[in-house]
């Protein structure tokens, strides 16, 4: 399906809906590995609606930054993951609860 | 998402422990808001395609061709750049998350 | 040499900064008595050795100013510490930095062995720094300056020994004094202000109801710093300090700074007849009040502090009837023979301290026949003690006979004059009496104390000095001769120096007698003063100490009130001191203590409390702070999509 005036909606509203799953997903979740997926869901979410105006204007733009934001959003899984392994490898849980030593 | 896979295999989790289930008011808020930014969006969105600017752009989305023209050329430094990124995310992923003897 | 002129403020500062840093850090240092003594000395000649240069190139009605740098600027008022010597203020500026240096150079001598004596040089030429800054001002601030500065260097030098309790309250006691003087002179400068919008001396002009309230503000303010009824009650305690303090202080600069700036503003006073009366109504019973207190005191440094109090009457009386020039020209033969008279005090009490033999070193009725073993301290004192008797040809002859002379021509204004006249010479004296009783008491007559006890003379450093105090209190009338002397031409002073026609800044009023009435003027004062002398020599060498017996027979029951100073203290403290003290302890504390101090202390304990509070919001939870986040990009949203 093309993107027009019409059908546009529809494509943004999606968008936004995922967007809004993976923050609700951010804020409630306990699990580490689970928050982590939620981000990616929120960055992919930005990435339709990249895709989505590129294709509304025909402008190549749009979609090759998509391009770069996947690149990155990889990136950034992998350092967080890492992360999360070292955490593991300390506590033998991924609760992220638990993890408040920097408190008052 | 195979990254993910991977993760989770490695970590060999078990059940999460059941902890009892406090009511954590936050997950309401966090709840709320999330519906309350949701509606926002769709208002914003739905004012956005009524006012319906156009901008003229010339671009056929068919081939690959284009697109890869405009990556090598216009675009050329963001990609190596980001080639870069990803070997610094690399290293920096193996050595946080290496075996420490 | 116009470059060299403001070192003539800068050198006593640099001197003060010099012994003080220098002193307080290094210990070794303040054993260095001679060292010190001659930075002191050094830092003093030179701006005497400028303001002579400057004195002797002077050209009249062309004054000299230099400036050192901007105070302020705000708007259209700019005020700099800027200066200016002119007539007054070079005389002024000699007798200041001229006396000054001889006592710095008697100090050394005197407070040979005082574990405080890099302080006392500290002080002393601090004093200079601001007694030089209240007489070459060219504005009132600088002047103001100065006149601040002196109290304060007052207060530290009269309470140099602190630890005595009782010196430490004598000094508190002048600066409260001068302190209520100071509020009236501010008053009367914000006034200046007003109606001016300048405080340059030479742009200032007053009329009608503002002049009058400025002058009599000026003139309260003088009786604070010059020590005139009501507020002179500082200056007899004020002898706690050491000998040469006295001197300089409280004989021949500080206490004269009041009349001074009546001088300096003598357009304004003449413009108020009214308060130039009670100018010289005041001096008088001044004069008169000190010099019976006087009579009856036996402490030789309280007698030379009442005849100080008395003789500055004498000058007031003499700004009173506008002859300005005049009671300048007092102030400088005063400060010759009364800095002398002080600093040979000094030298007795030496003598006596050293004997180890009396209780109290200051108390003539245990000294006498003290000429025989001092021989320059007895003739030198007895030189100074004729001058402020006022016997021809020495200096207080020619000075005091010019005030009664212009006292006696300022009757045709006003009746009243005559009887301040009357008042002057009954004043006259008195001094003659009390000044020779407590010379001869001291150096002559019967020796009164014990046999065991050795007096001897004190060091060059102290007796030179003293001579050269004497001598310009033998030689310094000679530059006011009176009018009846080649028809007021000789008058060098007055109708010369000081004189508006020549270009002078002090204005005088039209004083003028005929000659017949000068004569008989001059021939009854000379008569009085060789009178009270020749009397009181005459009683107490016949009668030694027994003498005060006669006189106390004759004064009766006045003789009492004479000896505990007229209970001016008692009564002040009953009136105004206690209810203060009352004042401040149950109604002022109370308030200071709850609520000012609960108010700081309570701020305290709020932030403390607030911040113990807010401490938990760091729970260290990721997942919390990203929430507080998300709630704040929610209501921002908001805002700017419905707003």
């Amino acid at each position: 399906m093309d993107v027009t005036k019409d059908n546009l909606f529809m494509y943004l509203a999606v968008s936004a809906a995922l967007f809004t799953i993976g923050c609700i997903g951010v804020l409630t979740r306990r699990n580490a590995i689970i928050v982590f997926m939620c981000i990616e869901l929120m960055l992919n979410a930005v990435n339709l609606t990249l895709v989505t105006f590129s294709h509304l204007h025909n402008n190549a733009t749009g979609s090759l930054f998509v391009f770069f934001v996947m690149v990155i959003a990889a990136a950034e899984a992998v350092v967080g993951l890492a992360i999360i392994i070292a955490l593991f490898r300390n506590r033998q849980e991924v609760d992220i609860n638990n993890v408040n030593i920097f408190k008052w | 998402m195979v990254l993910f896979l991977f993760v989770v295999m490695l970590l060999n989790l078990g059940n999460e422990t059941p902890t009892a289930p406090k009511y954590h008011p936050a997950k309401g808020i966090a709840f709320i808001l999330g519906l309350a930014f949701f509606a926002e969006l769709v208002i914003a969105f739905r004012s956005f395609v009524n006012e319906g600017h156009q901008l003229a752009g010339q671009f056929d989305f068919g081939k690959v061709e284009p697109l890869g023209a405009l990556l090598m050329r216009d675009y050329l430094f963001p990609f190596e750049m980001v080639s870069v990124v990803l070997l610094a995310a690399l290293m920096g992923a193996m050595v946080i998350a290496r075996k420490h003897n | 040499m116009q470059a060299l002129l403001p070192l003539i403020i800068l050198s006593p500062i640099f001197g003060a900064a010099i012994i003080g840093i220098w002193g307080l850090l290094s210990p070794s240092f303040r054993k260095q008595e001679k060292f010190i003594g001659s930075i002191a000395t050094a830092a003093v000649l030179l701006p005497f050795l400028l303001v002579l240069q400057t004195f002797l190139q002077y050209e009249h009605g062309h004054p000299v100013k230099f400036e050192l740098f901007s105070w302020m600027a705000a708007g259209s008022f700019s005020v700099n510490f800027s200066y200016v010597l002119d007539e007054a203020s070079l005389l002024m500026g000699l007798i200041v930095t001229g006396i000054g240096a001889l006592i710095h150079i008697y100090s050394i001598a005197y407070m040979h062995g005082d574990k405080g004596f890099y302080r006392y040089f500290l002080y002393l030429n601090l004093f200079i720094f601001s007694m030089n800054n209240l007489i070459l001002g060219d504005n009132l601030l600088v002047l103001f300056l100065g006149w601040e500065g002196v109290g304060a260097c007052s207060y530290f030098l009269i309470g140099y020994w602190f630890e005595d309790m009782a010196k430490a309250m004598a000094a508190q006691k002048a600066f409260v004094a001068n302190r209520i003087g100071d509020f009236a002179l501010l008053i009367a400068i914000f006034i200046i202000f007003a109606t001016n919008g300048t405080l340059t001396f030479s742009e200032i002009s007053l009329s009608g109801d503002a002049a009058f309230w400025v002058a009599l503000l000026v003139f309260i303010a003088a009786t604070g710093k010059s020590a005139q009824l009501p507020l002179y009650v500082w200056l007899p305690d004020a002898m706690a300090g050491p000998t040469p303090v006295s001197a300089l202080i409280h004989a021949a600069t500080m206490v004269t700074s009041g009349i001074y700036l009546i001088a300096r503003m003598s357009d304004v006073f003449l413009q108020v007849p009214g308060v130039m009366l009670v100018v010289a109504i005041i001096g008088g019973l001044t004069a008169i009040l000190a010099a019976l207190i006087a009579i009856a005191q036996n402490d030789i440094k309280k007698v030379l502090a009442y005849s100080t109090v008395s003789q500055l009457g004498f000058m007031f009386m003499a700004l009173g009837a506008g002859a300005y020039s005049t009671a300048i020209f007092h102030v400088m033969t005063h400060a010759f023979f009364k800095a002398c008279l002080f600093l040979g005090s000094g030298s007795v009490i030496h003598a006596m301290e050293h004997m180890h033999v009396v209780d109290d070193p200051q108390d003539v009725r245990t000294m006498g026949h003290l000429g025989k073993y001092m021989p320059h301290t007895s003739k030198t004192f007895w030189i100074s003690t004729l001058a402020i008797a006022g016997i021809f040809p020495l200096s207080g002859f020619f000075s005091k006979d010019e005030i009664l002379g212009k006292l006696f021509a300022a009757g045709h204004s006003s009746a009243l004059y005559y009887g301040v006249w009357g008042v002057g010479m009954l004043t006259a004296v008195l001094t003659a009496f009390y000044m020779t009783r407590v010379t001869y008491l001291t150096f002559n007559g019967k020796k009164r104390f014990p046999e065991s006890g050795h007096p001897h003379e004190s060091s060059p450093l102290m007796t030179i000095p003293l001579w050269i105090l004497a001598i310009c209190a033998v030689l310094g009338g000679f530059l006011g001769l009176p009018a009846i002397i080649g028809h007021g031409e000789f008058n060098w002073i007055s109708e010369h120096w000081l004189s508006r026609h020549e270009g002078a800044t002090i204005t005088n009023a039209h004083l003028h007698a005929d000659l017949i009435t000068e004569y008989i003027l001059i021939g009854i004062s000379f008569l009085v003063a060789i009178g009270g002398v020749l009397f009181a020599r005459n009683l107490y060498a016949r009668f030694d100490l027994q003498g005060d017996l006669k006189v106390r027979n004759f004064f009766g029951g006045l003789y009492r009130v004479m000896e505990n100073k007229f209970f001016v203290d008692e009564f002040y403290n009953a009136t105004f001191i206690r209810p203060f003290v009352w004042f401040g302890n149950y109604a002022v504390m109370p308030f200071d203590k709850k609520w000012i101090d609960g108010a700081v202390n309570g701020s305290g304990a709020i932030v403390a409390y607030a911040a113990a509070q807010f401490r938990y919001i760091q729970s260290g939870l990721v997942q919390k702070y990203a929430l507080i986040m998300f709630v704040g990009v929610v209501i921002l949203l908001g805002y700017v999509m419905f707003a």
